[in-house]
C-alpha cells in the first residue's frame, strides 16, 4: 500500500512541475470553464443513463421499447462520458497532488470502475435477453437489478465528486493515520 | 361554433408560443453576448 | 380578453419584464427582498446548511442528480422536437413521457435549491448572477407551463414544424442558461 501511495505521489508531484498544469490551475477562467463543463455534461452522460435505468425499472418513458431507448440514447450518453473523462483528466492535471491524495476521488474512481463493470454486465445480459420483454413496462429482474445498481453507483459517484472540494481529509490537514494511508499521504511530502 | 373556438384557441396558443420563443431567443443572445464581452474585457485586463 | 388571451398575456409579461428591468423598479424590489433573505438564514434548512457542511454538500449532490434527470428530459424532448433523436417514435409519446419526468425533477431541483439558498441566503442576495438565474428559472417555468405545454398538448403531428423547432430551441436556451448561471454562482463570492 505504501509503495503504491509513494508511486502515485511521485507521479502527481512530477505532473505538478508541468508549466501547463500551473497555468491551468491559476488561469482566470479556463479552470472554471473546465469544471463547469464537467458538471453540466452530467446532464448528457448520466442524464441519458438515468433515463435508460428508469425505463428498465418501469418508472419513465414506458411507452418506448426499453432496448430501443437504450440503443438510441447510447450515442449522446457516450458523448457525455467522453466529455466527462476529458474534463476530469484536465481537472486532475491542474491540481495533481491534492487530487491524487483526495480520499473522495479515490473512492469515486473505485466506484467508476464498479459502475463500468456493472454496465458491461448489463449490456451483455441485455444482448442475450431477447426482445420479448421490450414493450413490457419493466425489464426482466436481472436487468432491473443492474439498473438499480447503476443508479446507486452513479448517485454515490456524484456525491463523492462534490465532496472532493471539502478539505476535511486533506493531507495538508494531517488526518488520522488510517485516513492518511487510504488517501496516500506521504510522510514529509513537499508538494500538496 | 365550438370548432371555431377550438381553432382560435390553437391559433392563440401558437401565436403565444411564437412570441414567447422569439423573446427568449432574443433575450438569450443579448445576455450571453454581453457576458462574453465582459469575459473578453476581463481577460484583456488580466493578460493584456 | 377575446380569442387571443394567451398571446396578449405573453406580450404583457414581456412588456412588464422590460419595464421592470430597465427602470428603478428592479432595485426597489431587490431592496424589499432583503428581510426575506435575512430570515431565510434563520430557518432550519439555513441553520443546518451553515452548521454542517456535509449536509449542504449532500443536498447539492441531490440538486446535481435532479439536474441530470431534468437535463435528460429536456434534451430528449427538445431533441425530438428538433428531429434529432428518437425520430421513429410518435412525437406525442416522447413529449408526454419527458414532461412527467421533467415535472418531478424540477420539483426536486426547486426543493433542494431553496434548501441551499437558505444556507447561503445573504451571500447569493448580493450576487448578480444569482438573480439572473432566478430570472431564467422563472422564465423557464412560465414558458413550460404557460406556453410550451399548452401548445404541445394540441395536435403536434399537424403543427407547423418551424414553430415546433423554434420552441425546442428556446427551451434548450433557457435551461442551458439556468444551468450555466447556476454553476457560475458556485464560483462567485
Amino acid at each position: 500500500m505504501e509503495v503504491f501511495n509513494q508511486l502515485i505521489y511521485d507521479f502527481a508531484a512530477w505532473v505538478d512541475t508541468h508549466q501547463w498544469s500551473t497555468a491551468l490551475h491559476e488561469s482566470f477562467y479556463v479552470y472554471n470553464w473546465v469544471e463547469s463543463t464537467h458538471v453540466v455534461a452530467l446532464t448528457l452522460s448520466i442524464g441519458m443513463l438515468f433515463l435508460i435505468d428508469l425505463r428498465m425499472l418501469g418508472l419513465a418513458m414506458v411507452d418506448i421499447p426499453a432496448s430501443t431507448l437504450a440503443r438510441r440514447l447510447s450515442l449522446p450518453m457516450f458523448l457525455g462520458f467522453t466529455v466527462m473523462i476529458i474534463t476530469g483528466l484536465l481537472l486532475f492535471y491542474a491540481i495533481p497532488v491534492r487530487s491524487a491524495q483526495s480520499l473522495w476521488l479515490r473512492i469515486k474512481l473505485v466506484l467508476l470502475f464498479a459502475a463500468a463493470i456493472n454496465a458491461w454486465l448489463f449490456h451483455r445480459r441485455m444482448s442475450t435477453a431477447g426482445r420479448s420483454w421490450d414493450t413490457a413496462v419493466k425489464a426482466p429482474m436481472r436487468l432491473q437489478v443492474g439498473a438499480s445498481l447503476s443508479i446507486t453507483f452513479w448517485v454515490l459517484i456524484v456525491i463523492c465528486g462534490r465532496l472532493i472540494a471539502y478539505d476535511w481529509f486533506d493531507c495538508r490537514a494531517e488526518p488520522s493515520s488510517f485516513i492518511a494511508a487510504l488517501a496516500g499521504c506521504v510522510a514529509g511530502q513537499e508538494a500538496f | 361554433m365550438k370548432e371555431k373556438n377550438l381553432a382560435d384557441g390553437n391559433k392563440d396558443t401558437a401565436l403565444a408560443a411564437l412570441l414567447a420563443a422569439t423573446a427568449v431567443i432574443v433575450g438569450f443572445i443579448i445576455y450571453w453576448a454581453d457576458e462574453i464581452q465582459a469575459v473578453r474585457e476581463m481577460l484583456e485586463l488580466a493578460y493584456g | 380578453m377575446g380569442p387571443y388571451t394567451r398571446t396578449i398575456s405573453v406580450g404583457a409579461v414581456i412588456v412588464f419584464g422590460l419595464v421592470f428591468a430597465l427602470t428603478g423598479a428592479r432595485h426597489t424590489t431587490w431592496e424589499a427582498l432583503l428581510p426575506l433573505f435575512e430570515w431565510m438564514e434563520t430557518t432550519p434548512p439555513g441553520v443546518i446548511s451553515q452548521s454542517y457542511g456535509a449536509a449542504f454538500a449532500l443536498v447539492e449532490a441531490a440538486h446535481l442528480i435532479a439536474m441530470a434527470v431534468l437535463g435528460g428530459a429536456v434534451l430528449v424532448a427538445d431533441g425530438r422536437l428538433l428531429g434529432l433523436i428518437l425520430r421513429d417514435f410518435p412525437l406525442r409519446r416522447v413529449l408526454d413521457q419527458s414532461h412527467r419526468l421533467f415535472v418531478w425533477s424540477l420539483a426536486a431541483m426547486i426543493l433542494t435549491g431553496v434548501f441551499m439558498a437558505c444556507g447561503v441566503a445573504l451571500k447569493v442576495y448580493y450576487l448578480n448572477v444569482f438573480w439572473y438565474k432566478m430570472l431564467a428559472l422563472v422564465t423557464g417555468v412560465l414558458f413550460v407551463f404557460f406556453v410550451r405545454r399548452p401548445l404541445l398538448r394540441g395536435d403536434v403531428e399537424n403543427m407547423n414544424p418551424q414553430l415546433l423547432r423554434l420552441v425546442g430551441i428556446a427551451s434548450l436556451m433557457i435551461w442551458f442558461s439556468v444551468a450555466a448561471t447556476g454553476r457560475w454562482i458556485g464560483f462567485s463570492g
